[in-house]
């Protein structure tokens, strides 16, 4: 890919009052009533960063890096290295904006903070460089809304930073919705300290051009990740996604789920690793697709690395169609075909995501029914 | 051919085909409006077959014969259009529907057919369900949990008719025992017939059923009263059921008449 062709582009004028509906679908309350705090960007301005939550903290980084300065250098670029791909390098040299979040020690946030991200322009580059840092013992969840508002070419290459310290718990979860020449690259990378808890739920239904992303994350010692994703991809869409995950604290766990459905001639490689290093780790990969459409095509890559007997790692994987006999076993408990096949593909996604706040998965849910009825 | 008068289901001279094996080669039955009629028959005998093909499953290919719901010609129409007049059938293996859980699907057929929250939960209670209903439909579930989910979720459709195929089968005695309880239910509630498959005609015990047809490779051989039949293949087995039977057609056919 060409990166040169991409620019980072001055928004339009934009009315996101008149965006509720299409907002609400990538998790984004533009009315805020369940929310802690709210960060919004369109290209790479940023119009709004505000806590609502006392033990809470929403900047844009680059006040951030002013306010905190070497105390914050200590992260920035840390988890994700800055040399990492041309991505990551084109987020340094040319991205804006991007969000910062710090959950104080202690305090357990309980409504999500949200993160919406637009863009508008065609040939535009949206690299913003986001860090979100959960103290000892604090707690939070995040939705993380990205969409293009409009048909339009363009590079969205946001870089995620997540620190979960000691005994603390971040839930993210990122929704995609993008135009069908859009290609995305996003990067992400965590480092959960002992104890901790990090669960992350990525969500991308869309007729995208191209995705590519493989978040990497690192577990310390006792610590767990819950690391689920549900690719829906229609039109031409090719897609590159997984998790990389690292078990280095002697004592964590984690586990990766993959669920991937394709109609017309749209693709997914669906990517999985996790390595095995500490002493008594364990993992699990669960991946499955599901294939709409005769000329779609999904392939499953399952990697795990165990390098000593007492890590216990562990892969499931399966792609096909959705099988008639429970088609035909639900029409004759009453169902219409297009029902049955709608109740199949959302038990499908279902990927049982642990103890996230109400608000949170009603949320998840209403788009995930949404995504359904849009593949029938 | 005897039959009722007031039929809800009628199958006369039904031929079908699976591949290209014929499997049920000429069957007639039929049941009336508020009776409860066994279908006996040994394994590989096309009771399922047979079940399947008054469904409407596609994969059953009616090759001869015609099906009457009502009075109405139904053999052309598609399962979704029987299951519509309110003709449906329990499965004898019921798929796992993961990521569903048994409440959501049940919450599901009671909206669409505004079922009062009340039978459900009777319906529960009878089949001893509550503890099952947060979790996927059928995933890890044991054979007996098997057949009572799916009576539950075909006793939510409000049919008009179902056939229960083996609803008995692999079951514990408590079990059969609920089925039978939760099948009486249905038939208080609306239910206007039942053919119930069965192998060993436990389920009998439990349920009022009047009559009784026997197949055997593909076709019915004999016909009767309900305990007697039942009664006759648990001494004798199948072998001996077309000779017992047949040969007091008159007999029946008068019993018959009396229960239609």
């Amino acid at each position: 890919m060409d990166i040169g062709a991409f620019h980072t582009k001055k928004p339009e004028s934009i009315d996101i009052e008149s965006l509720g509906e299409e907002l609400a679908l990538i998790g984004i309350d533009i009315e805020e009533r369940e929310r802690s705090g709210s960060y919004y960007q369109i290209e790479g301005e940023v119009l709004r960063a505000l806590s609502m939550h006392p033990g809470l903290e929403i900047l844009d980084l680059e006040t951030a890096l002013d306010k905190y300065g070497d105390l914050l250098r200590e992260h920035y670029w840390k988890a994700v290295p800055v040399d990492m791909d041309k991505f990551t390098a084109l987020a340094e040299l040319r991205g804006s904006g991007g969000y910062f979040v710090r959950v104080k020690r202690g305090h357990k946030v309980q409504l999500p903070i949200q993160a919406c991200l637009l863009m508008s322009m065609g040939g535009s580059l949206q690299a913003p460089h986001n860090i979100i840092i959960a103290e000892e013992d604090s707690e939070v969840s995040i939705v993380t809304g990205c969409m293009t508002m409009k048909e339009q070419v363009g590079l969205h290459a946001g870089v995620t930073e997540i620190y979960v310290g000691r005994g603390a718990r971040v839930n993210f979860v990122m929704i995609h919705r993008w135009s069908r020449a859009m290609h995305i690259r996003p990067r992400t990378g965590v480092i959960v300290d002992e104890d901790g808890v990090f669960v992350s739920h990525y969500i991308a239904f869309t007729e995208l051009r191209t995705l590519q992303m493989m978040p990497r994350v690192i577990l310390g010692p006792n610590s767990r990740a819950f690391l689920s994703s549900i690719i829906v991809l229609d039109g031409g869409a090719e897609a590159d996604v997984g998790y990389y995950l690292e078990l280095l604290g002697n004592g964590s766990s984690g586990q990766i789920i993959s669920r991937s459905i394709v109609k017309d001639t749209s693709r997914v490689v669906a990517r999985a690793r996790i390595v095995g290093r500490g002493r008594g780790t364990k993992g699990h990969i669960d991946c499955r697709g599901l294939l709409l459409s005769n000329g779609s095509r999904i392939l499953t890559i399952p990697i795990l690395d165990a390098p000593s007997r007492d890590i216990r790692l562990t892969h499931e994987a399966a792609v096909g169609r959705l099988e008639e006999d429970k088609i035909l076993w639900l029409i004759a408990r009453g169902f219409g075909r297009e029902e049955a096949e709608s109740l199949l593909i959302r038990g499908f996604m279902n990927v049982g995501l642990p103890e996230l706040p109400g608000v949170l998965t009603a949320m998840i849910d209403r788009t995930l029914r949404i995504i359904t009825k849009s593949m029938l | 051919m005897w039959c009722c008068l007031l039929r809800v289901l009628d199958v006369r001279n039904l031929a079908v085909t699976v591949g290209n094996r014929d499997v049920v080669k000429g069957a007639s039955l039929c049941v009336s409006s508020g009776e409860i009629v066994l279908l006996f028959g040994p394994n590989a005998s096309g009771k399922t077959s047979l079940a399947m093909a008054i469904l409407g499953h596609p994969k059953y290919r009616i090759s001869g014969g015609r099906i009457f719901f009502y009075g109405k010609d139904i053999t052309d129409l598609s399962i979704e259009a029987r299951v519509r007049l309110g003709l449906t059938a329990t499965f004898q293996f019921v798929p796992e529907v993961d990521g569903i859980t048994l409440r959501e699907i049940a919450e599901a057929i009671a909206e669409r057919h505004m079922v009062h929250g009340d039978f459900v939960e009777e319906m529960i209670e009878i089949l001893k369900l509550e503890e099952l209903m947060d979790r996927h439909i059928n995933v890890g579930f044991s054979g007996g949990e098997r057949k009572r989910v799916e009576i539950f979720l075909t006793s939510l459709q409000l049919p008009k008719f179902v056939i229960f195929d083996e609803p008995d089968s692999g079951v514990d005695p408590d079990s059969i025992s609920m089925i039978g309880r939760a099948i009486m239910r249905m038939m208080d509630y609306g239910l206007k017939g039942a053919l119930i498959i069965t192998h060993t005609g436990f389920l009998a015990k439990h349920i009022s059923a009047s009559r009784a047809y026997v197949m055997m490779d593909g076709r019915i051989i004999c016909h009767g009263p309900a305990d007697a039949i039942a009664d006759h293949i648990l001494s004798y087995g199948f072998k001996m059921c077309e000779k017992k039977f047949r040969g007091d057609i008159d007999v029946l056919e008068g019993e018959n008449k009396r229960v239609c």
